[in-house]
């Protein structure tokens, strides 16, 4: 298959995405019911969606429906695509590996029922095969013993040794949080670094490593603006790696700029992304700038690594926009605070 | 070609019998019904119906109670039996109490799927399953996604049952003890379960027991309820109902016919009710009468006015089959135009385009693309040395266009004759006399046409002060001073509206539109030629494709002529239709009228 087959389709399929017309007319709807008939007959969503009762659908259904839209999408592409790339879903499915250890450790660490349904509800079965361990088995874990068991031979293995204790008070969440998001990175960076060569692999490697930079700064606005956190502590939790910032430049962030300062900062550094975007919320501004950076390389480029990593990330945030108006909607929030969430 | 004549009948009764006429009335179709509210006023001091139409509340409940058994309710000729609103509401009672399916509108509706899966269900007898009572069943269904997670609670305590699936869900039993029936509530509840109601009886079962009786109140309460929305259609005068309306004057012992004794009426001329406006209905031949089509996506004709259908149909079909001229693809047009009639009228249109189009298809001598197919023909019938007319010889152009432009000149004197000649008939002298469309236009144009065939033909020049005098300067001073002029006629005072200052400042630049109008129309027809040589050109293209193409040339060939009979067909077909609406029409016709429309028991719907 031709490198360009796979950027092509992938445009076309951008091309498709949801329009600011049909986000808007989304916001108008009254009820889960009035969105998923909108969803099912109006827009490019009807394929996952046929069939489903749109009278009776519980939101958290309609909402899991999407989510696995997204790696519909995702193998689609992958049928234009040669191994290296097909790596790619492995990258992104790893995320979803993260939390579930995460739901898993809470649930036996708290011994809550409650806890264990919630742990299977959000089990994507449907990325079973694509997962680096049984993901069923989590259900029956009762301790660290059990999971470091179904975790054996992957690259969690180690970091929950690492993290596990007997105590469960003594836990170190925010540690193990941290660990395995770096982890991610990790393999992501492997893979751009062993499977893309020459410009996209430059672009590709600033995609990631923006994405690792944005979350930084994100945190660092979050605890400076709201807990007034130290700077040891926040420099605890920081991912180490760095696109447009330097490490030293973050680090002088962390000790002497206030949170404003913070987003003063992040101005200068993405102005090309965010120019003319009013800041409101730091989520809202960040993912702004990866939602640009992302459809610049889908509009321009023709490496298929990058467009099909551009794509997944791109979908992945029209989902989110989604999910967000179908839980606005659900809890009657007004449609304008909802409308300054979205992200396209 | 003609509009047909009608009568305003007003047919009146007593209110014992108004139902019984209104029923007749809707089914004599004969019928176009004037609303109550036209018809009182302050004269006759009538008065319009005012009751509440407990019908429709009715059907829609039984409409909805089948919709939620999924009940095919059918609605027959008449009923078997008369109901009182009384015993149709013990009916609908019965109905709730047995089936304990609530028949009101807002109530969720079952989909097939959720019908099939109750439809296995019901093998388990729903009575059965409620008089359990130490087991709890929930029925329902989950989403495929989920259905695979229920492995994982494996050491819970129930049971579950698949019913049916489809492509997002499975319909299932649970069964469970009531102990732990909470539990496993929720555990479903977290896995999106959609519970659904086990109904108490079988409903299928029931279905058969009262599906006529069901049918027989529903026809019932239908008839009732499409006589009731026709109420407004009803005015009370001296304690009568009536019922009026135009029907057709050839119709109308026949429409009286229709009504028992008890209905009384009165028949009048369309002139004697001003206040109405009388509707149209076109009676046109069978060559013309598809172009009705046409015409009536401009506007019908007033009633009283010309109908212009038989004049559309002939310069349609005359300048489609100039523009389109080849003797095969006619001829197909034709046999389209013969199979499909009776489908649509635009088939119909299709086929008498089509005579026309073979007519100059053998003129043009063309046949399929094949300029030289029909040349010994011509030799023989006509005696010329190649065809009758070569479409693409140099030598053709200009005769194809100053033709072209000549059947415009005939055209639009015609179309201004015909103006001339209707507003004659309405007695509006200033607008058959002074108007650009009148005698005034018609000489200044027809006086341009003269001079200018005189000069190209005959060598002669007829411009001369008189001729200048007479036939554009006067013409031109009507023009500008058409509204003195009429008020004059029409024994109005003769001064403008606006005054004079501001009257001749508009006259002036009227007059530029109205010369400049007749330029553009007649340059307008200027396309009949154009698309001959388009048309020419086309399949000139075609040919040298088929000849290109070797052994593929018939296939090229047939998909070429269909390619050009589809696509230019299409074009020319709206080109003429253009010529029709803005060059002719405009000259001569004003729609304005209604379509004659039978009341019908939906038409108040």
């Amino acid at each position: 298959m031709s490198d360009g087959a796979i950027a092509a389709k992938a445009r076309a399929m951008f091309g498709s995405r949801l329009s600011e017309e049909t986000y808007m007319k989304l916001l108008q709807k009254k009820s889960v019911p009035e969105l998923a008939y909108t969803l099912k007959h109006d827009t490019y969503f009807s394929e996952t969606l046929s069939g489903i009762n749109e009278k009776g659908i519980h939101r958290g259904a309609l909402e899991s429906l999407l989510k696995m839209d997204v790696f519909t999408r995702l193998k689609k592409l992958l049928l234009y695509a040669d191994d290296d790339q097909v790596g790619f879903i492995y990258a992104a499915v790893m995320n979803v590996e993260e939390q579930m250890i995460l739901m898993c450790i809470r649930s036996f660490t708290n011994e809550d029922e409650q806890d264990r349904r919630d742990m299977i509800q959000k089990m994507p079965i449907y990325i079973e095969k694509y997962l680096s361990f049984p993901i069923q088995k989590l259900s029956e874990v009762d301790n660290f013993q059990e999971l470091i068991e179904v975790l054996k031979g992957t690259k969690y293995e180690q970091i929950i040794k690492h993290f596990q204790s007997s105590d469960f008070q003594e836990i170190d969440y925010i540690g193990l949080e941290h660990a395995l998001h770096n982890a991610y990175y990790d393999v992501v960076l492997d893979l751009v670094s062993n499977s893309v060569k020459g410009s996209a692999a430059d672009e590709m490697m600033k995609d990631t490593l923006t994405r690792a930079e944005l979350d930084n700064i994100s945190i660092i606005y979050r605890l400076k603006k709201y807990f007034n956190a130290a700077p040891e502590d926040i420099k605890r939790i920081m991912t180490p790696r760095y696109a447009l910032f330097s490490s030293r430049e973050i680090e002088k962030m962390i000790d002497e700029c206030t949170a404003d300062q913070v987003i003063e900062q992040l101005q200068k550094k993405y102005h090309t992304y965010i120019s003319n975007i009013r800041f409101s919320d730091v989520e809202h501004y960040t993912q702004m700038i990866r939602f640009r950076m992302n459809h610049h390389f889908i509009e321009y480029y023709t490496e298929p690594s990058l467009v099909l990593l551009s794509y997944l990330m791109l979908s992945e945030m029209e989902i989110d926009n989604v999910i967000n108006i179908i839980e606005g909607v659900r809890y009657h929030i007004n449609p304008e605070r909802i409308k300054m969430l979205l992200v396209y | 070609m003609a509009i047909v004549k009608m009568k305003f009948v007003s047919a009146s009764t007593d209110k014992e019998h108004l139902n019984e006429m209104i029923a007749a009335g809707v089914r004599s179709d004969m019928l176009h019904a004037e609303q109550g509210s036209s018809i009182v006023n302050e004269d006759n001091q009538g008065k319009l119906i005012n009751e509440e139409n407990p019908w429709t509340g009715y059907e829609q409940t039984l409409k909805n109670f089948a919709h939620g058994v999924n009940f095919d309710i059918k609605k027959m000729e008449t009923s078997n039996k008369i109901y009182s609103e009384q015993e149709v509401e013990d009916f609908l009672k019965e109905l709730n109490d047995k089936f304990g399916v609530e028949s009101d509108a807002d109530k969720i509706v079952l989909t097939p799927d959720d019908e099939a899966a109750l439809a296995a269900l019901s093998e388990l007898d729903f009575q059965k399953i409620h008089e359990c009572q130490y087991l709890n069943f929930e029925f329902g269904r989950l989403p495929k996604e989920s259905f695979k997670k229920l492995a994982m609670y494996r050491d819970e305590i129930f049971v579950h049952h698949k019913l049916y699936e489809n492509q997002q869900y499975i319909w299932m039993i649970i069964v469970s003890s009531d102990s732990y029936a909470s539990k496993v509530h929720k555990i479903f509840k977290d896995l999106y379960f959609e519970p659904m109601d086990i109904p108490s009886v079988d409903i299928h079962q029931l279905l058969e027991k009262y599906a006529d009786s069901i049918n027989d109140v529903y026809s019932y309460v239908a008839q009732q309820n499409e006589i009731y929305s026709l109420y407004p259609y009803i005015a009370i005068l001296e304690d009568k109902y009536t019922l009026s309306g135009f029907v057709r004057e050839d119709a109308v012992d026949v429409y009286e016919k229709r009504f028992s004794s008890d209905v009384t009426f009165d028949v009048k001329d369309p002139a004697e009710v001003p206040a109405l406006k009388c509707p149209t209905e076109l009676k046109n031949n069978w060559f013309a009468k598809p172009f009705e089509l046409f015409l009536s996506m401009y506007g019908m004709p007033a009633y009283g006015d010309i109908d212009p259908t038989g004049f559309m149909a002939v310069t349609y079909c005359l300048l489609f089959g100039i523009m389109f001229g080849d003797f095969g693809q006619g001829l197909v047009l034709v046999l389209i135009g013969l199979l499909f009639e009776k489908k649509n009228k635009l088939f119909g249109i299709i086929g008498r385009i089509g005579v026309t189009s073979t007519v100059f298809g053998f003129l043009f001598g063309s046949v399929f693309g094949y300029e030289d197919a029909l040349n010994p023909i011509h030799q023989s019938l006509f005696g010329v040395r190649e065809k009758l007319f070569d479409v693409m010889s140099s030598s053709s152009t200009m005769v194809l266009l100053i033709g072209a432009i000549v059947i415009g000149a005939i055209l639009i004197m015609t179309t201004q004759s015909i103006n001339i000649w209707n507003k004659f008939r309405h007695k509006e002298y200033g607008e058959a006399i002074f108007s650009q469309n009148g005698i005034a236009g018609l000489l200044f144009y027809g006086s341009i046409v003269a001079a200018a065939v005189a000069s190209f033909m005959y060598h002669t020049n007829l411009i001369n002060p008189i001729y200048i005098a007479i036939c554009f300067v006067l013409p031109i001073i009507s023009f500008m001073m058409k509204e003195p002029l009429n008020n004059a006629i029409e024994h109005h005072p003769i001064k403008p509206k606006e005054g004079w200052g501001g009257f001749i400042t508009q006259s002036i630049f009227e007059l530029l539109d109205v010369l400049l109008t007749f330029v553009t129309n007649s340059m307008s027809y200027l396309r009949v030629g154009g698309f001959v040589l388009s048309h020419a050109g086309m399949m000139l293209v075609v040919m040298t494709l088929v000849k290109m193409t070797g052994g593929a040339g018939p296939v090229v060939l047939i998909l070429g002529n269909i390619f050009v009979m589809g696509l230019e067909g299409l074009i020319v077909g709206i080109q003429t239709l253009r010529l029709e609406y803005y060059e002719m029409f405009s000259r001569y016709y004003n729609a304005g009228g209604i379509k004659f429309n039978a009341v019908t028991a939906g038409t108040a719907e």
